[in-house]
């Protein structure tokens, strides 16, 4: 009964006035930026990272998560409306949502897509609190060699779910490393490429970082082409869908909560790769498969499940063990440093109320959206028609305040402009920025467990093979790896990417 | 040869190589027992800038795709803004280097009026304030030296 007795602590926390406020803020920010094209989640939380400086612990994860999941509702409804993807992950459902809409099922596809956004979100919520718990006791038996092992996996199956070349990828990880070893070594004292620079001296912080490489370089690809969207609203009349309709929903809801569960968990998975995933299983799946691409319900409510699964569940890797699967969740464990917490197994046991209130506010939050989002369409709607040149100036100014305050040392400044340019050429290179961010996070930990495990072996490299959990997590590396380069897969990788 | 990828793998290859070169001969690589601090950058550089040359090989024989056109005006003037901020908080204060830096971001559009821009920026600075002064109380110097503040 330890589960109940948590659970109720959880909401509990969740449920203080404050903390419903915070959610019902994120939650309502994210839905924001889910509809708005042109700013994603990652970009939003790195801005906002020094506001939550002033907060308690857990009101600050509480309003990050819900910006993170609030995008994936938001982000759903432009997609069925007017065909535009607010973010990633409902790239797949702009395919059948907005073959609905044009054929008169707007109301549908969007409640469709919002309840069976509400039942992932409730299922993996519980799926968290159920293996959250096991998976710390275990994390908290790691020693180095586990910790560096396990990171070095991570890092690796987060190639697996970029875009593009594997190659580059791997590349985009090494030089996120190489970013990391920024700065004074934490064993010898040492300064480290800081060339002389007192502001390099505590290394690159992590917020101009993310907000130039998500957020000014978003911007930079956006004002590559300014023509007007054409908005062209469909009218929304009812929401409610027929009977037919909710009987071919059920299967795609649930397979889709299980998958984007599953693929949740994996680094560089969540939202997206679960949507893609979602949908060419239902195709498969499905008698009609001729219907999907023009209309089918399903392929709105198994992605849509998916990836508010896939989103949700990628917040286990981050509060047992302390590793992001994706940059939001790097961001997340940014913020947790702030705090002055230490990421990792021991949020569970020392910080209850944070870890099962964060929990609590997942299922709140999702609670929320579905009322903000089904009364509230005419809203988001209309958020569109805002045209893009009064929005970017106010992203600009939120990027630049966001990383000044942190430290108030206009270095940081700087950085935005260094890491927007760097970001917006790997995107015309084609390499993605999240395996950097990734690298950048990670590096430093991946360090410190490698001379850690060294020390304890007395220089002995065999110690990753001798320990069986090491030597297992380091076999599914080099497994992924060796997957990862075959040709088959490497054309199926595309082929998800691309196809669709 | 893919133009894009040859680039990419040049430039893992320079920054690879200029880490791990660095730090080969500026800082104590120690031994595998005891790391020194210069032992990771090392192998992770060489390790990136092997993976420019597999990325430069890749290209080989495949069609160069274009870069397509970027944004000149908005890149640069989005690149000034936040040095201008920096450059302009100690001397203007808080609240003139925002709106000069603003001002001149709002102009990477090509289709924005200088007067929908002036105002836009009022309207930013407004609600930063609000956000950051009023509300979070965060210590900034709102009018700088330079303009008797």
């Amino acid at each position: 009964m330890e589960l109940v007795h948590n659970l109720v602590l959880g909401f509990a926390t969740a449920l203080s006035l404050s903390n419903l406020f915070y959610c019902f803020v994120g939650a309502l920010l994210g839905t924001l930026i889910g509809v708005l094209p042109g700013i994603g989640a990652p970009a939003t939380i790195a801005m906002l990272l020094p506001i939550t400086f002033t907060m308690e612990p857990s009101s600050a994860l509480i309003m990050l998560a819900g910006i993170f999941y609030g995008a994936q509702y938001g982000g759903s409804t432009t997609a069925i409306l007017v065909n535009l993807p607010g973010e990633s992950s409902s790239v797949v459902t702009a395919i059948d949502g907005y073959q609905m809409a044009r054929k008169g099922r707007a109301g549908p596809a969007l409640a469709v897509a919002a309840i069976g956004s509400f039942v992932a979100g409730s299922v993996s919520t519980l799926l968290i609190a159920l293996f959250a718990p096991p998976l710390t006791l275990i994390a908290l038996k790691f020693g180095p060699a586990e910790y560096a092992s396990l990171i070095l996996l991570g890092l690796i199956i987060s190639v697996a779910l970029a875009h593009g070349s594997v190659i580059k990828a791997l590349a985009m990880i090494a030089l996120g490393l190489l970013l990391g070893t920024i700065g004074t070594d934490i064993y010898t004292g040492t300064e480290r490429f800081s060339f002389g620079l007192l502001e390099l001296a505590d290394g690159i912080d992590m917020i101009p970082l993310a907000v130039g490489l998500f957020g000014i370089a978003e911007m930079l690809r956006n004002l590559e082409d300014e023509s007007t969207r054409d908005v062209w609203v469909q009218k929304v009349s009812g929401l409610m869908p027929s009977r037919e309709e909710a009987r071919r929903s059920v299967g795609p809801v649930l397979r889709g909560t299980a998958l984007g569960s599953l693929l949740g968990v994996l680094p560089g998975g969540g939202a997206m790769l679960s949507s893609f995933a979602s949908y060419a299983f239902e195709k498969k799946l499905s008698r009609h498969p001729e219907e999907f691409g023009r209309g089918a319900i399903e392929a709105v409510a198994g992605p849509e499940s998916a990836n508010n699964a896939g989103a949700q569940t990628s917040f286990i890797p981050m509060l047992t063990l302390g590793i992001p699967s994706n940059p939001v969740m790097a961001l997340m464990i940014g913020a947790m440093i702030i705090q002055g917490l230490v990421p990792g197994p021991n949020i569970a046991k020392d910080q209850p109320e944070l870890f099962w209130g964060l929990i609590a506010s997942m299922w709140i939050g999702n609670f929320i959206l579905v009322l903000l989002n089904l009364p509230l369409i005419g809203l988001w709607i209309r958020m569109l028609a805002i045209p893009y040149y009064l929005l970017f100036p106010a992203i600009v100014a939120f990027s630049m305040i966001g990383a000044y305050t942190v430290d108030n040392n206009v270095f940081d400044l700087y950085f935005i402009t260094l890491f927007g340019l760097l970001g917006y050429l790997l995107y015309k290179l084609e390499c993605e920025p999240a395996p950097l961010l990734l690298g950048f996070i990670l590096g430093p930990m991946l360090e410190e467990h490698l001379r850690r495990a060294m020390v304890s072996s007395r220089g002995s490299l065999m110690i990753f093979i001798e320990r069986p959990i090491s030597a297992a997590l380091l076999l599914l590396a080099a497994l992924a790896l060796i997957l990862l380069m075959l040709p088959a897969i490497t054309s199926k990788r595309e082929a998800v990417f691309v196809e669709e | 040869m893919d133009r894009k990828d040859t680039t990419a793998g040049l430039l893992f290859i320079a920054v690879g190589g200029f880490f791990a070169l660095y730090a080969y001969s500026k800082l104590r690589m120690g031994t595998l027992l005891h790391m020194g601090p210069g032992f990771f950058p090392v192998v992770v550089g060489v390790i990136l800038a092997l993976l420019g040359l597999g990325t430069i090989l890749q290209a080989v024989g495949r069609p160069s795709v274009p870069f397509g056109v970027i944004p000149w005006r908005g890149v640069i003037l989005i690149s000034l803004a936040p040095i201008i901020l920096g450059a302009a908080m100690a001397g203007l204060g808080f609240v003139p280097a925002l709106a000069l830096s603003l001002l001149v971001s709002a102009f990477a559009s090509r289709k924005i009026s200088p007067l929908v821009a002036v105002m836009l920026t009022g309207f930013l600075v407004a609600l930063s304030l609000l956000i950051f002064d009023v509300g979070l109380g965060l210590p900034l110097r709102l009018f700088g030296p330079w303009i008797g503040g």
